[in-house]
């Protein structure tokens, strides 16, 4: 074999996924030949990619193969960041569901069908969702049912709904669940009235019943046919259901901070003004926001930066998802707890990527973040320093003192100590990691925005 | 890539799509009754 094999792509006999010298490659194997061609003579795939749909590839032969068996190698277009269901707010889950069962409609005009839904197939490029695998279509065969229906449920709609439903913090489930959320567990989880809504009832919860039903009777299905007209229906069924979700994104105090925070107008004005100038000096590739909120400071970047906008509160990055997509800026906002950010998961602890590993950027900006860190998640000043010093060259830091509104509100009612917090702390802490290229008083505020370079190993 | 179908998903989704035909033609005749209702009633 040359060429390594990416750790997340195993599953599929048709093909899988590999790196040579750095370029992503897909290799298409021998046994997918029937269906690769017809996709070919089709022109289906060219047609999605024409439309943003599909990423889009470039098809190199054979003799690029990683192992014998290559009937052809692909070059996909790069995804800039691989970002994964379980940091995805309720909107783009919703959007990854559409574009999933569009596909799915689109194949079985032209004669194919998905042959599975996974919402690992999906990412997001400019603030849109696009499928990533080429190798998930096969033929259709009159007559055969769906076998990605229960892989759809669990992987898209079961999470929509308890997140619509019941709260939108279920959204984390995802994390533990790596084919989707069990349908007898979203069922149980639901409310009765949702037994009242059609889409819920039939596709969740009679589903599930279903399922329990049959889970040992696996051999007695084979052979029952669903015709395509009975097929389309149930496509366009679900995507009224998904269409009929929805998830107000208010009622947490972090999605209205942008219009409540305690600055005054001049001061806010002079922290975007700083900000922007040092953004602008660094010019960077890739920027991190972390703890982004709706994104006012994600928006202070260069034109050409491609940002990753990460919080924790599931109503702020909801808005700022919505934000983007209107304005198609090339910002990908993401929802983690910062404090628990996403670790390394699947197989072999290696199918999906930990936060770290998929960095670093040139430059993370952490406004009024480091504060949460310390004071609300118990981590260490030091440990907080070391933390980002791997995940960045460059970082823009809003240091918020002891005495800011915020800190107090923060640690109100605390009776025991909390980790040392003061700006010699937080100074001696990051100098240990990173060099201060410039420091800038947020007018009238008490905060100090840091511009910091990541020292040279050893120094 | 290979997924297990399922057996309970097969069963449902063709039991399914009955329901969801059965649900589009109450549907279709609600709004035919409403229509008729609504000319009779002159509006």
């Amino acid at each position: 074999m040359t060429g390594v094999a990416d750790p997340g792509s195993f599953r599929d006999p048709a093909g899988f996924v590999f790196r040579r010298d750095g370029v992503l490659y897909r290799q298409v194997n021998e046994s997918y030949a029937p269906t690769f061609d017809r996709l070919e003579k089709t022109g289906f795939l060219g047609k999605l990619q024409g439309e943003g749909l599909l990423v889009g590839h470039e098809q190199l032969g054979a003799e690029h193969g990683s192992t014998a068996d290559a009937l052809t190698v692909l070059r996909p277009d790069v995804v800039p960041f691989i970002s994964y269901p379980y940091e995805w707010c309720f909107g783009e889950l919703r959007d990854a569901a559409l574009l999933t069962l569009e596909l799915q409609r689109r194949a079985l005009d032209a004669g194919f069908i998905l042959r599975d839904a996974s919402a690992y197939n999906v990412q997001f490029i400019g603030g849109y969702p696009v499928f990533i695998d080429s190798l998930s279509f096969g033929i259709y065969n009159e007559g055969q049912p769906w076998q990605a229906y229960g892989q759809f449920c669990e992987h898209f709609l079961a999470p929509l709904v308890l997140m619509a439903e019941h709260d939108p913090r279920l959204a984390a489930m995802q994390r533990s669940f790596s084919d989707g959320i069990p349908l007898e567990i979203a069922s149980r989880l639901l409310g009765m009235k949702t037994w009242l809504r059609p889409g819920l009832m039939l596709h969740i919860h009679a589903h599930a019943k279903s399922r329990k039903r049959f889970e040992h009777e696996a051999g007695k299905q084979r052979g029952r046919t669903l015709s395509l007209a009975a097929l389309r229906r149930l496509t366009d069924h679900l995507r009224q259901t998904v269409e009929g979700l929805r998830l107000d994104p208010a009622g947490t105090p972090w999605a209205n901070y942008e219009t409540e925070h305690n600055y005054s107008p001049d001061a806010a004005a002079e922290k975007r003004e700083a900000v922007h100038d040092m953004l602008e000096r660094l010019k960077p590739g890739t920027m991190w926001d972390l703890g982004a909120n709706t994104g006012v400071f994600s928006a202070a970047a260069p034109d050409g930066t491609r940002v990753i906008a990460i919080d924790g509160d599931h109503a702020a990055v909801e808005r700022h998802y919505q934000r983007v997509r209107q304005q198609s800026r090339s910002v990908l906002p993401l929802l983690m707890d910062l404090s628990n950010p996403s670790p390394a998961r699947g197989w072999a602890h290696a199918e999906r990527k930990s936060l770290a590993e998929r960095g670093p950027a040139d430059v993370v900006l952490a406004l009024a973040l480091i504060h949460h860190l310390v004071l609300g998640g118990g981590v260490p000043l030091s440990s907080v320093a070391k933390w980002l010093s791997g995940l960045t060259r460059f970082a823009i830091i809003e240091f918020v003192p002891p005495d800011d509104e915020q800190v107090l509100r923060l640690t109100a009612g605390r009776t025991e100590a909390t980790h040392p917090y003061s700006k010699p702390d937080f100074q001696r802490a990051f100098e240990e990691y990173f060099s201060v290229l410039e420091t800038r008083a947020v007018k009238s505020t008490g905060r100090v925005l840091y511009l910091l370079e990541k020292r040279p190993a050893g120094n | 890539m290979y997924i297990d179908p399922g057996a309970g998903s097969v069963a449902f989704q063709i039991l399914g799509a009955s329901v969801i035909a059965a649900l589009s033609m109450i549907s279709r005749v609600r709004v035919a009754v409403r229509g008729l209702f609504d000319r009779f009633r002159g509006k």
